[in-house]
């Protein structure tokens, strides 16, 4: 890892139009006395889309909650180090977490729209947090779903409850909750591993679209997943000191020729 | 495979229609005394049904006619206050136990409430008599409803905890992710997902204390003559059913079951409007 250190904090390095849009420095992430993730530095790429992978437990979604401080919702959870959300540490002390949520979003593994509200207040929640309201919220709302590729599907039922929506749909409808706001960073926390094939290639083909206008970081446990949708891909596994990034490249590259023979045994299927 | 003799195999069937019958026989077991208690009260209530008794408060002792208005209004009134008193407490309560109760603080309120919640409804009325029957020189409805309140509250609290729990972290975790303040999340996102539980949980302890007698003896009286104010005695449907079953005269028993038909309706049409308005919520 300290071999590739300087190209694994910026990957991409030189390229003017991959400026970092989040980055960590020396993070360690504690659940009670068990560190989840320890001592990971890594940049995140604008206007790209970054795959996490590893095995289960090698801190890879501990590493994605902590970067829109979703790591301290639960309890005992504590977290050392900084990042870097636009030059400003989300962890200063003057910075309010739900600010920082604002600025970046989160897409979950299960679909969770807000079971009591109607499709339309469900996308309407963040922008009306912020303020907005009337024609100006009614925009954001059109917008958003348009961008997740929800509205022709939803525009004529947008006052129906979220949960009568199918699966996939539910988890677009959580996207376009998310980019509602415009947030500079989409998490995404294994966003299929819960839908069909179907839903799993539209919201693969989104998480393209998104790349345009937003830094997209996505955990995976489908290594094909990382290999179609990400431009890089950061691999990850745990020792007893928690988790750490073992290997950081563009996509091609870890996948064809992995430096680290822990990351080539873990692509080619050797364990996890 | 494994082989299973028919042997076995027929004593596996014997033992599976016994067991099978138990339970059956334990399911009816429930609903009997249910259906028994329905099916008497309707019988006995039923004959002494006349709208005089919806219209009509008590007359003078012994003279047979009159009704039970004064009791009906006075339980409707006792039930809003201790409503009106007990809910917002008990709904408030419920939430700080299941959003901010994993501290020390927490598990002591919520042993409170549970000893609260076992305490004999006589003791509560004893109580209220004591702080608030004696230094006000009267009994009230306001002292009644209060004992009713205080009777509510554990039920309630410990509901509304129980049905906040109920709802997803994953959605709680959804408001967080974009940025909403634990306060608003649980007044937009968490209380609406559990509306409808808690809403029954309210019924139910509005139909337990409508049928509360003791709590209101030497609280809310009791009342002779129809009353509506609430620092003045008041009449209760549980306190005239007590008072007439008592009596020594046919009049007063029949009337005692006739009032107590009614305060089966008034419990069982509470469940049925609340299920109404929350099948309402869900479509």
């Amino acid at each position: 890892m300290t071999s590739a250190a300087p190209r694994a904090l910026h990957p991409g390095a030189g390229q003017d139009a991959l400026a970092p849009a989040i980055v960590v420095e020396r993070l360690t992430a504690w659940y009670g006395a068990h560190s989840a993730v320890r001592d990971v530095s890594i940049a995140f790429a604008d206007r790209t889309v970054t795959a996490i992978i590893g095995p289960s437990g090698c801190g890879k979604s501990t590493l994605l909650r902590c970067l829109n401080r979703m790591h301290e919702v639960v309890k005992g959870a504590r977290v050392d180090g900084r990042v870097l959300l636009g030059g400003e540490d989300v962890y200063g002390g003057a910075v309010d977490a739900a600010v920082i949520r604002t600025r970046v979003g989160m897409v979950f593994q299960r679909p969770n729209p807000f079971p009591t509200m109607s499709i339309w207040d469900n996308v309407g929640v963040g922008p009306r947090l912020l303020g907005h309201g009337g024609h100006e919220l009614s925009d954001m709302i059109e917008s958003a779903l348009k961008r997740a590729n929800l509205w022709e599907e939803v525009s004529d039922k947008l006052h129906t409850p979220a949960i009568s929506l199918s699966g996939g749909q539910q988890q677009r409808l959580c996207i376009a909750r998310c980019i509602a706001v415009q947030p500079e960073v989409i998490l995404m926390d294994e966003p299929c591993s819960a839908l069909d094939p179907a839903s799993t290639i539209r919201i693969e083909d989104l998480m393209r679209e998104l790349a345009r206008d937003h830094a997209v970081i996505i955990v995976t446990h489908n290594m094909h997943q990382a290999a179609r949708v990400s431009d890089f891909t950061a691999f990850m596994l745990a020792d007893d000191g928690g988790g750490g990034v073992i290997e950081y490249e563009d996509t091609d590259t870890l996948f064809t020729g992995p430096k680290d023979r822990r990351t080539e045994e873990y692509v080619t299927g050797r364990f996890g | 495979m494994i082989a299973i003799s028919a042997a076995d195999r027929r004593r596996r069937s014997i033992i599976d229609t016994i067991a099978t019958g138990l339970i059956v026989a334990a399911g009816i077991g429930v609903i009997v005394p249910l259906f028994a208690i329905l099916i008497f009260i309707f019988f006995k209530g039923l004959p002494a049904l006349s709208l005089d008794l919806f219209t009509q408060n008590p007359g003078p002792t012994g003279v047979p006619g009159g009704g039970v208005k004064n009791a009906i209004v006075g339980s409707l009134v006792l039930l809003l206050l201790a409503m009106a008193m007990g809910l917002p407490l008990a709904i408030a309560a419920g939430i700080y136990l299941a959003e901010y109760g994993r501290s020390r603080l927490g598990f002591a309120i919520r042993f409170v409430v549970d000893v609260l919640a076992g305490i004999p409804s006589i003791t509560i009325g004893i109580f209220v008599y004591t702080v608030i029957v004696l230094p006000m020189g009267r009994f009230s409805a306001f002292a009644g409803g209060v004992a009713l309140a205080l009777i509510m509250l554990p039920i309630v609290a410990r509901v509304t905890e129980e049905m906040l729990l109920l709802v997803p972290q994953i959605t709680r975790e959804a408001a967080y992710a974009l940025g909403v303040p634990k306060w608003r999340t649980i007044i937009t996102v968490v209380v609406p997902g559990a509306a409808s539980g808690i809403i029954t949980g309210i019924v139910l302890a509005a139909a337990r204390v409508a049928g509360e007698a003791a709590p209101l003896l030497f609280t809310a009286l009791g009342n002779n003559f129809y009353s509506r104010d609430v620092l003045r005695p008041i009449d209760a449907l549980p306190l005239r059913i007590f008072t007439y079953a008592t009596g020594p005269f046919d009049y007063q028993h029949e009337q005692a079951w006739a009032s107590a038909f009614v305060l089966v309706m008034l419990v069982l049409a509470l469940s049925v409007l609340a299920r109404a308005a929350i099948q309402r919520r869900a479509r």
